[in-house]
């Protein structure tokens, strides 16, 4: 009789079980952060250490404030950087090299050069005399006389595994983080969290994702194409053909670790399917493309 | 299982049956809700057309309601994503007004998150 009514007290304490959500604003978007099965004081302290996570990051990287550790290394190259800011220089060195110099992070000035034109799109980018290199480094240091590091295709997701990270080792396994495109999900207490994928021409979710200890990264999508004499251009470039990508409209990639579900999603947004479908074989990660002709195509793995 | 035992468990039940239909019948509604930052300011009923402006962090933001569509219609900022935007009317959806920190979110039952 006893364990009846611990179960019955069980639910109805299950049923009012507080939910915080916070919305922090960095990295030009909004990261909502939702905590279950915590008290106000501890959601508050987490709410404050991611607070204080994502902005530590974003001074660090933020391409396009000159006061940033990143800018003054694109200034000088021997300025001294921290040790946060040289790992995740080490990660797009390391990922250059994996995909043959595809995913490069050394394009910051035709990225700039793009970022320019989606501001003020009076008419199409010279660029002629832009040169690409990739970044060089042995034993911690980088070798280029150089550098123009746009960490953009990395830093979200590195920060968000970050995130959940932290929340999971001071006893918060129930979460999720939302950064703008970029979902990590702890635990549920359904079971299950469901993530909806936004189709890149409709704005409707054509895809659910019902998991829980997750990451959900998308790169395309409607929200960051900018329309120019009937073209569509995307943020993501290409540094072999130096213009943006144009292999598909969108593409989502599902795994565990939030920082390579990012990365992987640049690294397919700029590969053909076919070659992307290849090269994800090496990666625990399922991925859903949607193509230019708005057909859904799926990883061999996903069910 | 005395009789004490049986009418306990009853009222149990029937509080949680309460407390379960409250959340379902809540939830039902058709809404929107607007943030400034984390802070709710305005909730909207989607089934009457209507303009609302709210503050936001640029100056005032125009909202449009219209045949149980929300929109952004006027607000200040560098390149107006969120009145490009246009209308959305599906829960789940969102409407985030970046520089002027302002979020329409139009609360799901069936979405936790939703990537784009």
């Amino acid at each position: 009789m006893k364990k009846i009514l611990l179960i019955l007290l069980l639910l109805l304490t299950g049923c009012g079980k507080q939910e915080y959500s916070k919305n922090l604003f960095y990295m030009d978007t909004v990261i909502n952060i939702k905590l279950y099965n915590v008290n106000e004081k501890k959601a508050n302290e987490a709410f404050n250490y991611l607070d204080s996570l994502y902005q530590k990051y974003e001074n660090l990287t933020d391409f396009y404030d000159s006061n940033s550790e990143l800018s003054k290394l694109n200034n000088d190259v021997n300025y001294e950087i921290s040790s946060e800011l040289l790992d995740l220089i080490k990660i797009g060195y390391e990922w250059n090299i994996k995909t043959n110099g595809l995913l490069n992070v050394n394009i910051g000035n035709l990225t700039k050069i793009w970022h320019d034109f989606r501001e003020n799109p009076v008419s199409l980018p010279n660029l002629d005399d832009v040169k690409i290199e990739s970044l060089k480094m042995e034993n911690d240091k980088i070798l280029n006389d150089k550098v123009n590091i746009d960490l953009g295709a990395i830093v979200k997701g590195y920060v968000t595994e970050k995130a959940g990270n932290y929340l999971k080792n001071i006893g918060i396994d129930y979460y999720l983080i939302n950064a703008g495109g970029n979902v990590k999900a702890g635990k549920s207490n359904k079971g299950y969290y469901n993530i909806g994928i936004a189709s890149p021409i409709s704005n409707e979710t054509f895809e659910i994702v019902k998991a829980e200890n997750i990451s959900v990264v998308t790169s395309g999508g409607y929200e960051r194409f900018y329309e120019y004499n009937g073209v569509m251009y995307h943020h993501i470039i290409d540094p072999n053909t130096l213009y943006p990508a144009n292999n598909m409209k969108s593409v989502t990639v599902i795994g565990e670790d939030s920082g390579l579900c990012d990365i992987l999603s640049t690294t397919l947004f700029l590969m053909d399917i076919d070659e992307g479908k290849e090269f994800i074989k090496d990666y625990d990660v399922k991925v859903i493309w949607f193509t230019n002709d708005d057909q859904i195509i799926k990883s061999d793995n996903y069910e | 299982m005395n009789k004490n035992d049986i009418k306990l468990v009853v009222i149990v039940l029937i509080i949680i049956i309460l407390l379960f239909s409250l959340t379902l019948f809540r939830k039902k509604a058709n809404i929107a809700n607007v943030y400034y930052e984390n802070e709710l300011i305005l909730e909207i009923d989607l089934s009457i057309n209507k303009i609302y402006e709210v503050d936001g962090y640029n100056g005032k933001v125009k909202i449009e309601v219209l045949n149980n569509q929300i929109r952004v219609v006027e607000e200040n900022s560098p390149y107006h994503l969120c009145s490009k935007q246009g209308f959305v009317s599906k829960s789940g959806e969102s409407i985030i007004c970046l520089p002027n920190k302002i979020i329409i979110e139009l609360p799901s039952d069936e979405l936790d998150a939703e990537v784009s």
